[in-house]
């Protein structure tokens, strides 16, 4: 019986593993939109990643999985200064792709118009333009109705039209 | 601009690191917040009246799917995972139907169940929803249960599935979760509308509470405002509750938020206990005047969390203290007065305290205590009752005690 459950508990590990290998990057780059912080990106994908850990054998199969991952990376980031985030550091380094020029400008301007939004704004713009997600799907996700994705959405694209950090990228 | 702004954030995200212990450092996190959750489990058990709803919320933030153990019931509804049972079609003539939190969405369930013919729309609702066609999209977990109750004592639970809104009714699944959520809401409001709301559910809330579902049926009457520096939250006195509530409609103000005020929470309770959460920038957009309540209250009310150390500044100090008073600590509070000089003047009966700070000046000239400082306050005190005196000038006199810490020495009002 022991045996039992130990293999279990390892095939587990394993399915879960090839799951956070598959599509940890992907994760992450979402939570890097959201808190613009390589360090705090991937705190935020391994508290999802470990909230979501248990529902891992009963959902069945990774799509549906990557759907609850999701909605409690986005609902753990709304609610992150109630939670008091502590910003630890999971691994010793988590060294920045070293990126040089044009995109560094580019990334810091977009980080700059990200920033001034409130975080449910910052979470709905990610949603819907990086993601590509539909305004039921998003609001689905954040838990919120469609009309207050859809006042998020605009005040989120009315407040970044006039960021002059991306104005400047435009007119350029 | 949407389609620039999708192309502006695809080559903005930089190539994520290479982090090849993701999964075992998700897998840490996650048997440390369960460690976590057994032992607020634990302690919950010991006080499990006075607290059933505030466990669920504690328990939810750390791991938000289900415990391992039954979780212990909330206002007379079963556990969370308590599966569907019964019949395939619901029995008539319930006697009443609670709404209860699910596996997958934890709420503040209701208190009052609703009753008689009103019970029996419900059970006519469900029994008329079509067979779902598959179970597409449904998760194992639930997003709400039904307890219908029957004369003879015997009880049914129907399942909101997880994901798919649909319900499971004995063994079938049928369709469309929310239209029966929706019913039972709207007649549990005119169930409502009839009564007279129970004494003692008006309790003042956690920052951290457990919302419910039945947000805007009543009005909030008792409100926490919470917020980062506002630590265990403050209370918000009963004359700006209804500056705030009259703002907060759905409709959006023009005028932008200050940063200080944006994702301020107001978390508040109505007459029927159901706990209600607004937040600034998310679901509430603030007019002026209500913008220029919440950056006194902030202001004002304190900071119940802050540690008082040999550091601390005189403004801290007085914050801090006014913030244990706000949080309910009176003794914490009176812990900040200068022991074996002075005798705490501490306004226990206030509901609420606010101290501006306006002006901090040192007292070279009051050598009784190294580094005696004078910090002049616009104060104000709010009563049980909710009556005030308005606001006054207060100083707060200030002084090392023997250990070298900042301690209050007077309070001139």
């Amino acid at each position: 019986m022991r045996d039992g459950v130990v293999v279990a508990d390892t095939e587990r590990a394993g399915s879960f593993d090839d799951f956070v290998a598959a599509r940890g990057d992907a994760l992450w780059r979402s939570a890097w939109l959201l808190t613009g912080d390589g360090h705090l990106a991937e705190d935020l994908v391994q508290t999802a990643l470990a909230k979501s850990y248990r529902a891992w054998d009963r959902m069945g199969d990774p799509a549906g999985f990557e759907a609850y991952v999701r909605r409690t990376l986005y609902t753990t980031y709304v609610s992150w200064w109630r939670r008091r985030w502590n910003g630890e550091r999971p691994t010793e380094q988590l060294p920045e792709a070293g990126v040089a020029g044009p995109d560094v400008a580019l990334r810091h301007d977009l980080l700059a118009a990200l920033s001034a939004l409130p975080r449910g704004q910052r979470a709905v713009v990610v949603l819907r333009y990086f993601e590509d997600r539909s305004e039921r799907e998003t609001a689905d996700l954040l838990g919120c109705s469609v009309g207050t994705v859809k006042s998020q959405c605009a005040r989120a694209l009315t407040a970044l039209r006039s960021s002059v950090s991306l104005r400047r990228e435009e007119d350029a | 601009m949407s389609d620039d702004l999708r192309e502006l954030l695809r080559s903005a995200v930089p190539e994520p690191p290479v982090v090849p212990d993701r999964a075992t450092g998700a897998r840490v996190r996650y048997r440390r917040a369960r460690r976590r959750t057994a032992l607020a489990a634990s302690a919950a058990t010991v006080v499990a009246v006075a607290c059933l709803a505030v466990v669920p919320g504690m328990v939810a933030d750390d791991d938000p799917s289900p415990a391992p153990a039954p979780s212990p019931p909330a206002g007379g509804c079963p556990a969370p995972d308590t599966p569907a049972d019964g019949a395939d079609e619901l029995p008539d003539d319930p006697t009443s139907v609670r709404l209860c939190p699910g596996t997958a969405t934890d709420f503040d369930a209701p208190e009052d169940a609703l009753l008689g013919a009103a019970a029996q729309t419900v059970v006519a609702l469900v029994d008329t929803q079509p067979l779902a066609e598959n179970e597409s999209g449904c998760g194992p977990g639930s997003a709400y249960l039904l307890v219908f109750a029957y004369p003879d004592g015997d009880t049914q639970v129907v399942r909101a599935a997880e994901g798919c809104r649909h319900l499971q009714v004995g063994d079938t699944l049928r369709e469309d979760a929310d239209a029966a959520l929706s019913k039972l809401v709207q007649e549990l409001h005119e169930q409502r509308r009839a009564a007279d709301p129970p004494e003692g559910l008006a309790v003042r809330p956690a920052c951290d509470a457990v919302t419910s579902p039945f947000a805007g049926i009543s009005p909030i009457v008792v409100a926490t405002l919470c917020g980062p520096s506002l630590g265990s939250g403050a209370p918000v006195p009963p004359a700006d509750l209804r500056v705030l509530l009259d703002d907060a409609t759905p409709e959006a103000h023009a005028e932008p938020i200050p940063p200080g005020l944006d994702g301020l929470e107001m978390t508040g309770a109505t007459q029927w206990g159901d706990v209600q959460r607004l937040t600034v920038g998310r679901d509430w957009w603030p007019g002026l005047e209500a913008q220029e309540v919440l950056g006194r209250l902030v202001a004002e009310s304190g900071t119940p969390d802050a540690v008082v150390d040999e550091s601390s500044t005189p403004t801290e100090v007085v914050a801090a203290y006014v913030g244990r008073l706000n949080a309910g600590d009176p003794a914490g509070a009176d812990a900040l007065w200068m022991s074996l000089v002075s005798v705490p003047q501490s306004p226990h009966t206030a509901s609420y305290v606010g101290a501006d700070v306006r002006k901090v000046r040192s007292l070279p000239s009051v050598s009784a205590w190294q580094d005696a400082t004078a910090v002049t306050t616009r104060y104000r005190e709010v009563r049980r009752d909710g009556t005030e005196a308005g606001y006054r000038t207060v100083v707060f006199l200030l002084g090392r005690d023997e250990n070298g810490a900042l301690r209050i020495v007077s309070m001139g009002r």
